[in-house]
């Protein structure tokens, strides 16, 4: 395959989601260091320690490759015309809803009345989804406190301290957790939704060799040295991304970050909710659905 | 045998909605409507269900009413999805179900969803209408 290849000089940034921060750095470092090679292209990789600098580092348009949390691809996607190309293979982004070990909460009907929970960053897919879990256990909205911790390790941390009565934990996060940390989390409820993912995004400069970057991403479990890195990234292999799925995922962040809701909200919550919060497929003004 | 998505259909796809308790379970909080159709079948009216509090409480022709979802593809994808040959998350991600309304909501039920895909395929019916 030919690729249209960059002036050697030019120096590639590329990041990864905040959730590796704090974990497996090394791994994502050979990541880089295996992209370099292949691509015969000077990368340099930058962690990020918090979603909110992790965003704004990349809306600076400073990256051209983002392995990045399916709401904030969308963002990319549509901000900056970043490309989501390649998803790791049978895993999706799920949520654990845990509580402190130690703690008396079994069930949701050991719940307090005021329930603090630690979630790592509101305009996630994890917070999203953490708050359906706490929807489906039917739970008043109104009755949640929440702490803003940046990350999912802080997330950890503040169960593990206390801090928290219950934390939205990323399924990556819980599972790549210690035995000795897991031991001491209680797993109350997860979701099983197998509908997002995170994913490898190239930006405009790195767009014209997608098609390198994907054949490479998903055949990296052909080689033992790609097939050794994803072991240690704690992924199978990758698959490509469909514009299906782009389109699919992007519906469903707008609808979350733009503040609407699910259309019955008000069954479960005593909080206020305006009608102009609800999507509802009324007919369309312009010629109905088809 | 029922012809699909006939008036005939939904309502047994309303009554055989009431032997899954586990649907009505689920949708305990769930108060819609939804309608379904055929792309490529004109001709052949659109029908709805109305659900409230995880029961049917209509399924007949779509008649005019508020629709908070709307689902439609063609004959053979209908027969493909019916049939659980593709399921319910594949579907609407791979727009092979097409989908207006709410997608945080069809995330925040997709098991109740399957079932309710699930509860389609159960009607014995006739596809060649």
């Amino acid at each position: 395959m030919t690729a249209e290849v960059l002036p050697s000089k030019t120096i590639l940034n590329f990041t990864v989601d905040p959730n590796y921060s704090g974990k497996n750095l090394p791994g994502w470092f050979l990541m880089n260091t295996f992209l370099q090679r292949h691509l015969v292209q000077v990368m340099h990789f930058q962690p990020q320690d918090d979603f909110d600098s992790g965003r704004a580092a990349v809306l600076s348009g400073n990256y051209d490759l983002v392995y990045a949390n399916p709401f904030d691809w969308v963002q990319y996607q549509q901000k900056l015309d970043f490309l989501p190309i390649v998803k790791p293979l049978n895993h999706f982004d799920e949520v654990y809803l845990c509580a402190p070990a130690a703690g008396s909460i079994h069930h949701a009907e050991d719940f307090p009345e005021r329930i603090r929970i630690a979630s790592a960053h509101p305009s996630t897919l994890v917070h999203m989804v953490g708050l359906f879990l706490m929807d489906k256990a039917d739970i008043d909205r109104a009755r949640l406190d929440f702490v803003f911790t940046g990350s999912y390790q802080r997330v950890l941390k503040a169960l593990l301290q206390g801090q928290a009565d219950l934390g939205f934990l990323f399924n990556e996060v819980y599972s790549s957790a210690s035995k000795l940390i897991r031991e001491r989390l209680r797993v109350i409820d997860q979701s099983d939704d197998a509908f997002a993912f995170h994913a490898f995004c190239v930006g405009p400069r790195l767009l014209p060799q997608r098609e390198l970057l994907t054949d490479l991403l998903t055949s990296m479990d052909l080689e033992p040295r790609g097939k050794n890195l994803l072991e240690d990234l704690g992924f199978s292999g990758f698959e490509a991304v469909t514009e299906d799925e782009i389109a699919c995922l992007a519906t469903l962040a707008d609808e979350y970050i733009s503040g609407h809701e699910a259309i019955d909200i008000r069954a479960t919550s005593s909080l206020a909710v305006a009608d102009s919060a609800f999507v509802v497929a009324r007919e369309d003004p312009e010629g109905g659905t088809n | 045998m029922a012809k699909f998505m006939s008036t005939e259909w939904i309502r047994l796809v309303g009554k055989q909605w009431d032997t899954h308790p586990e649907i009505q379970k689920d949708l305990k909080n769930f108060n819609a409507t939804w309608e379904y159709y055929i792309e490529d079948r004109p001709d052949i009216p659109h029908v709805m269900l109305f659900c409230k509090a995880g029961k049917v409480i209509y399924a007949g022709p779509s008649d005019g009413r508020r629709r908070d979802f709307i689902m439609w593809t063609s004959m053979d994808n209908w027969e493909k999805i019916l049939s659980g040959e593709l399921s319910g998350k594949a579907a609407l991600m791979t727009r092979k179900l097409k989908f207006k309304g709410s997608m945080m909501t069809a995330m925040k039920y997709m098991t109740p969803f399957n079932i309710h895909l699930s509860i389609l395929g159960e009607i014995p019916v006739d596809f060649d209408s």
